[in-house]
């Protein structure tokens, strides 16, 4: 739905316009979730009570209640069913129009980390150029933040004194923490269950300024039809290779631009693409918005 | 040179000729990396999601919604919405 209904122009507008809006993730809403117990139970509320009134309850709904919180209708499916359901609900309560009860902002921002982190915004996107509409799905890009301690990121760099050409394989923590993200959006347990199968991240010293990674990859992934338990040696989904430059000041010891972009990768016979680069702290003054830079 | 010899020639330059057209090299320097890394940024279209104004939590948005007399409406789903992984 958030590629599509959650996209759609008219219910944009109809939220923002007459409704207060919320999303749950059932990760944090279940038995083991993260969300406080009271939380858990106002939602639950809302269920139950949509269920007592045979509403067409599910996991993955749009749930419509009275300002009192009483549920008075249950969604699902395309934009269109929404459209008709929150007119309808509009009318009924005679709500008036207004200005959004709460500002729109980024629901993706740039993590607050420790000053001399290093944070990386990663895009997978359906390969722009080869996209085949087959493998995972096709409507939504994936972004992730990793954030890299000072400890960690200085694995990306040379040893004190390497000359040009120095080689060295980056840490496999390391590598795990930017690479288990290499897969496009699908039903899945997120990149804490992936399953890399064989990984390498070669740096390159090409200059005193900078390192070339060269990176390859095959991942198993922990997909829906969920088999239950933790999985083990799942099938190869992922195959990708990279490239990667890391510009850094050798006297200062910091790093200045961290980019890479696949060079082909497939999931399952889908093609995709992912992209990842550093993005600084903001700056005293600076308005926290949306930090990815967009094609227009 | 025999017919057979030719064709033998024909068929291998034909061969390499579409290997070399299937996928054009990337240059040795690295500035593709960072074309690629623009390019492949989201569009504004891919991030409407973000125009809605969307509450914190159920507790909160109740409590909104009774005190601007407005219905109240939750989407619940599996994964991470705002990251595009769901």
């Amino acid at each position: 739905m958030r590629a599509v209904a959650l996209a759609n122009d008219t219910v944009i507008s109809l939220l923002n316009g007459y409704f207060v809006p919320v999303y749950t993730s059932n990760d944090d809403y279940d038995k083991t979730g993260s969300a406080p117990a009271d939380e858990k139970a106002a939602l639950n509320n809302i269920w139950t009570e949509a269920a007592q009134k045979e509403l067409p309850v599910g996991s993955v709904r749009g749930y419509i209640t009275t300002p009192e919180g009483d549920p008075i209708a249950c969604v699902g499916g395309p934009a269109e069913t929404l459209i008709a359901e929150l007119r309808k609900t509009i009318k009924k309560l005679g709500t008036r129009e207004g200005k959004p009860v709460v500002e729109p902002r980024t629901q993706n921002p740039r993590p607050n980390t420790e000053p001399d982190a290093l944070a990386l915004h990663l895009t997978a996107r359906p390969d722009p150029e080869k996209q085949n509409g087959s493998g995972f799905w096709h409507d939504l890009v994936g972004e992730d933040w990793i954030v890299y301690s000072r400890e960690e990121w200085m694995k990306f760099l040379p040893a004190d004194g390497a000359a040009p050409g120095s080689t060295w394989d980056v840490d496999r923590a390391v590598a795990t923490k930017l690479l288990s993200h290499f897969y496009p959006t699908v039903e899945d347990f997120g990149h804490a269950t992936n399953d890399i199968k064989a990984m390498s991240m070669k740096a390159t010293l090409v200059s005193k300024e900078r390192v070339r990674l060269d990176i390859s990859l095959k991942m198993g992934l922990y997909t829906y039809p969920h088999p239950g338990g933790k999985p083990t040696n799942l099938p190869t989904a992922v195959e990708a290779t990279a490239t990667g430059v890391v510009d850094f000041d050798p006297a200062k010891k910091v790093i200045t631009r961290f980019a890479m972009a696949t060079k082909s990768a497939t999931m399952n016979g889908g093609y995709f693409a992912v992209a990842v680069r550093s993005v600084p702290a903001l700056e005293n003054g600076q308005k926290p918005g949306i930090n990815a830079p967009q094609r227009k | 040179m025999k017919r057979s010899l030719r064709l033998s020639w024909a068929v291998i330059v034909l061969a390499t000729g579409i290997v070399f057209a299937a996928e054009k090299p990337l240059p040795d320097d690295l500035s593709w990396v960072e074309e690629r890394v623009q390019q492949w940024q989201p569009q504004a279209g891919e991030r409407k999601f973000d125009q809605i104004g969307w509450g914190t939590d159920v507790r909160a948005g109740l409590a909104l919604a009774k005190k601007h007399n407005r219905p109240f409406f939750v989407f619940t789903h599996d994964g991470r919405m705002a990251r595009g992984r769901c």
